[in-house]
């Protein structure tokens, strides 16, 4: 597949690590649609990348995924390439011994697996509707994480990329005889903001520690990961981790 | 067409006994949607056609499959 003129929907494109694989599918020519519910980054993004088309949207509603991407398909007839990045990571034990509510909280699971799981699900039903019917030999990424074996501290995070990871592989096996591919990327620790926000300085010292490279990934070694599987048609219902080396 | 019957019977799992143009997607264990498209793929690999999807969402019984089949290819050649 050539990256060039590709028609890509990425999700999540106005944090840091959407934010970096937009630059580079950019860079390399691709026409990138950014779907973002942070209506301030996506203005933000549309400014340091005016190449890049931003739609406001929930990607938890079905009714704003479907008008999204009529919107696109009215626009460029066609989707090549769906990235599903846009995520939330949440820690939280199942049984918290000092706080005064206990167990985990389902409102925050149910959050947690909405957007990182279900939204997963629903945009690429839409998008996959669109290439079967207009018989195009598409991709799906879908980012997970090294989490998807189970980190301590994220129930509801490690399920819903575990999730993640099983849909590719369902979808390769169903899509394939279409000419779709399925593929997922597992980040480790990557230097992002989120990763700031979710992890204390200490305990992201002691995971850089457990990292052999002893450092946190950069964003565009996932931009880079990315665009070797956009140019590589045989990877295929596989999960590819890009973790500096680090066992979980 | 002997060689669509061929591949039918191969994708769907049917004896050349059982085969019949009445036959629809209800009838035969083997035959969903994904079956369907293996045996698109299958069709348009061995007679070297390609269709499109108002064709292949037309082919609802083993007659339909033939027929669409049999225009295409005389079509293409």
């Amino acid at each position: 597949m050539i990256i060039k003129d590709s028609i890509v929907v990425l999700t999540g494109g106005a944090g840091g690590l959407g934010k970096a694989i937009a630059e580079n599918l950019i860079k390399n020519g691709a026409k990138v649609m950014v779907l973002d519910i942070n209506k301030k980054a996506l203005g933000e993004l549309k400014h340091t990348l005016p190449d890049v088309t931003v739609y406001d949207c929930d990607i938890t509603d079905e009714k704003q995924i479907s008008r999204t991407v009529d919107s696109i398909i009215k626009k460029y007839s066609n989707i090549n390439i769906l990235i599903n990045n846009a995520g939330i990571i949440h820690n939280e034990p199942l049984f918290n011994l000092m706080a005064d509510k206990k167990k985990h909280s389902i409102e925050n699971w149910k959050k947690v697996l909405d957007i990182n799981l279900t939204a997963v699900f629903l945009l690429s039903s839409h998008v996959v509707e669109q290439m079967i019917m207009k018989r195009t030999k598409g991709l799906i990424i879908n980012i997970s994480s090294i989490s998807a074996k189970g980190n301590e501290g994220q129930s509801a995070y490690s399920a819903a990329k575990a999730g993640v990871e099983a849909m590719t592989k369902v979808w390769a096996k169903e899509l394939g005889r279409y000419g779709i591919r399925s593929v997922a990327i597992a980040p480790g620790f990557m230097d992002t903001d989120s990763t700031h926000v979710a992890l204390s300085e200490q305990i992201l010292e002691d995971v850089k520690e457990e990292i052999l490279l002893k450092k946190l990934g950069d964003p565009h070694d996932i931009a880079k990961t990315i665009t070797s599987v956009i140019e590589n048609d045989f990877i295929n219902s596989t999960v590819i981790e890009v973790d500096g080396g680090m066992c979980m | 067409m002997e060689k669509v019957d061929s591949i039918l019977c191969k994708v769907f799992g049917l004896k050349e006994a059982e085969m019949n143009d009445d036959l629809t997607m209800k009838d035969v264990g083997r035959w969903d949607s994904l079956t369907h498209m293996d045996l698109i793929t299958s069709l348009e690999s061995e007679l070297n056609i390609e269709f499109n999807m108002d064709e292949i969402m037309s082919m609802k019984d083993i007659k339909s499959i033939k027929e669409i089949t049999e225009k295409k290819a005389l079509g293409s050649s």
